[in-house]
């Protein structure tokens, strides 16, 4: 015992006797200054390591600025709605039709053994025709492109069709309309309704006449000249007269007002053969279009006459409109020459398939732009045989890091797939990371600027075309290692455009659906390049994640 | 057949650029749904919420320490309760809860102390939301008292 050691022990004997050594008096309270909570959850050590404004645990709680306040809850959709026991797949099929995006959100399930699903309309949802073809009741692979919404189960594509509708639905008038009258109408019931944006184009003649005033008319102004003489033009004046054409929905009101008039000293009548109107309005199936013609002036007679293509022989239809594009009310196989795929992903304007009747090796690709082509000229399949990191790799899922290239991801490597230009073999696949791939394929999502997936490691990395995989899931992976003990197949996740968020749902302990959510600040990650971890996590209990642009 | 599928819904906004973007969920009970900003519940009930803080005596393992308040900073909407529990064993009990009652704050930082005193090893504070109002909690100052020494007997006596 070293003599400064031994001395304290003589000045203060009575510590011998006591288990705790209490000082003379408390030291003053220890003044701390304000932590502000901007950090997120953090498992990954001791909570005697992690940072002050940061926790060891959290559920529904969210970061906002330099706070945190309660989470969001959530608003079902289709409040009676409760008939799939399983949705194997949720999606937000979007497509563009003539220069317009639409989307729809769809369900999957099983009905019997065969495929159903569900569209939701804005009020509730429409189930369409079970489909002839089984569903695998396994978590799905589903992909939109050329309007199409595929979905892939390990044994089939299988598609549902946007059709495009008659794109030049034409309708006549009556024939032999003429409308001489003050107030008088021509109608159309439109049927099919449901123009493409909205556009309708009615076409119609008019004819007006005006009475030519016979000798000398001219404007005569009595007493207006020095001396109250006579101002007098002489000269012939004609009438004025015309028409107000009135197109009328079903309702009665007035879409559109064209007024046809004219004032003549010369001339009794004048005609416009073909007017071609262009309205914007919804019409539903069955409402009337409505044309009337309205005196205006002191016409001598006048008449409208609405287009009949048909038998009046017109030069054109009446109503002309592009009807909507028409859903197939039922799944069908995309293609026999579709390989039996368990992942599809659009790339390129290609599908890219992954696997083929369980074949863990095996890729196909798609023509360019023929989503049914997988024989032709520019499609291809090819068998990824040479592997490094483990004997056979199983393809599991993809996702674009950047406009042109597409990271493929199998159990234990990362492959970098990109189009060649060369249509003998129009896509290429080679080696790109080894020793990182994920179990998980649906925790692959597309996120700002790349790709955050749940590596086989149980770490989640976010991967951008121009720094390759950045590890963020430090705080969790633990946690992920103790909890993530199901089927990684049920691991699903969900990308949140406008809190930048990454969504990553997983089955804890066995469980065959997902029952907790772990949620990534990415866009705070991106601002603040790694000066802060925010995960937060919450309790669900859910079949599948999808991220949707809109529900109404 | 159904009747319709009705229309594709037209998106507000120029063509490719979603208006919105919500996280769907299609949930066991056969409902699907989405996380909403502005609502405050799921399956129709208020949920709870939790922040639970990190050990907050880290200076000195040897000392005992006392958690003798903990203040809040806050923003508020409008008034409503927040709970602070503290636990003394580092999460695995809270025996000491307080519940405070938050004022409206308008646009102005409030604060608000919760009384804990408990001492022990490791000390931690929680807050819980019962209600709903949206509380934004942006900082906390503890304050810690240093207590005795803890002396292992056994190594004293041998």
């Amino acid at each position: 015992m070293s003599k400064r050691g031994y001395g304290a022990f003589r000045k203060n004997p009575r510590s011998m006797r006591n288990t705790w050594v209490t000082q003379s008096r408390a030291e003053p309270p220890e003044e701390q200054a304000v932590l502000n909570l901007t950090a997120g959850i953090r498992l990954d050590g001791s909570p005697k390591e992690i940072p002050l404004q940061a926790t060891p645990f959290m559920s529904n709680m969210r970061f906002e600025d330099t706070g945190i306040r309660k989470d969001f809850g959530v608003s079902v959709i289709g409040l009676q709605d409760y008939s799939p026991a399983r949705v194997f797949g949720i999606m937000e099929h979007r497509f563009v039709d003539n220069d317009k995006l639409y989307s729809r959100l769809t369900r999957i399930f099983r009905r019997s053994t065969k495929i159903g699903f569900q569209v939701w309309d804005g009020t509730e949802w429409v189930e369409g025709t079970t489909s002839a073809l089984n569903l695998n009741p396994i978590p799905l692979s589903l992909a939109a492109i050329e309007g199409k919404f595929l979905l892939a189960d390990g044994t089939q594509i299988a598609q549902w069709d946007e059709t495009p509708g008659d794109t030049s639905q034409d309708q006549d008038f009556p024939t032999g309309n003429n409308l001489t009258t003050d107030g008088a109408t021509a109608a159309i019931v439109v049927t099919p309704a449901g123009s493409r944006q909205d556009e309708y184009i009615v076409t119609y003649s008019v004819n007006v006449q005006v009475t030519l005033l016979a000798g000398s008319g001219g404007i005569t102004i009595e007493g207006d000249l020095p001396g109250f003489g006579t101002f007098q033009v002489p000269g012939k004046v004609g009438t004025f007269g015309g028409v107000e054409v009135h197109i009328k929905d079903n309702d009665g009101n007035i879409l559109h007002k064209e007024g046809y008039n004219t004032i003549t000293s010369s001339f009794a009548n004048e005609t416009w053969t073909q007017e071609s109107i262009t309205i914007h309005h919804k019409f539903e199936d069955g409402d009337t279009l409505t044309l009337e013609v309205v005196e205006v002036g002191n016409p001598s007679a006048f008449s409208v006459h609405g287009f009949n293509n048909l038998v009046d022989a017109d030069a054109v239809a009446g109503l002309q409109y592009d009807e909507y594009p028409t859903p197939s009310d039922t799944f069908v196989a995309l293609s026999g020459d579709a390989p039996a795929a368990r992942y599809i992903i659009p790339f390129r304007d290609r599908v890219i398939a992954l696997q083929d009747e369980g074949d863990p090796q095996f890729v196909a690709w798609s023509a360019d732009g023929i989503s049914t082509d997988w024989v032709g000229a520019g499609s291809g399949n090819a068998l990824l045989l040479d592997v490094r990191s483990d004997s056979i790799d199983e393809l599991m899922a993809a996702g674009a890091v950047a406009s042109n290239v597409l990271a493929l991801f199998r159990r234990r490597s990362i492959m970098r797939v990109r189009e060649t230009g060369n249509i003998a073999f129009a896509v290429a696949f080679e080696h790109w990371i080894e020793g990182l791939g994920t179990d998980a394929r649906f925790s692959v999502q597309q996120v700002k600027d790349g790709v955050m997936f749940l590596g086989h490691d149980f770490m989640v990395y976010y991967f951008s075309g121009a720094t390759g995989p950045t590890p963020v899931g430090e705080p969790i992976q633990q946690a992920l290692i103790e909890s993530l003990t199901g089927n990684q197949e049920y691991v699903d996740s969900g990308w949140d455009s406008v809190f930048g968020e990454y969504w990553l749902g997983i089955p804890e302990d066995g469980a065959n659906y997902i029952t907790r959510e772990w949620i990534f600040d990415l866009g705070n990650f991106l601002d603040s390049q790694r000066s802060v971890i925010r995960w937060r996590t919450r309790d669900i209990e859910c079949h599948r994640i999808a991220t949707v642009s809109r529900i109404e | 057949m159904p009747e319709s599928f009705a229309d594709p819904i037209l998106l507000p906004e120029s063509a490719g650029v979603p208006a919105e973007s919500f996280i769907v969920l299609a949930q066991t009970s056969g409902q699907a749904s989405f996380v909403d900003p502005s609502v405050r519940w799921i399956d129709y009930e208020v949920f709870t919420a939790e922040w639970q803080s990190p050990t907050l005596n880290r200076t000195d393992p040897r000392f005992n320490m006392t958690l003798s308040t903990v203040t809040l900073f806050y923003y508020t909407e409008e008034e409503g309760d927040i709970e602070v529990d503290g636990s003394s064993d580092g999460g695995d009990s809270w025996p000491t809860n307080v519940t405070l009652t938050l004022e409206k704050s308008d646009s102005h930082l409030r604060q608000v102390t919760a009384f804990l005193h408990i001492t022990g090893d490791d000390l931690r504070f929680r807050l819980r939301f019962p209600s709903w109002p949206i509380v934004k909690v942006v900082g906390y100052a503890p304050r810690l008292i240093k207590r005795g020494l803890r002396v292992n007997p056994e190594a004293l006596h041998g």
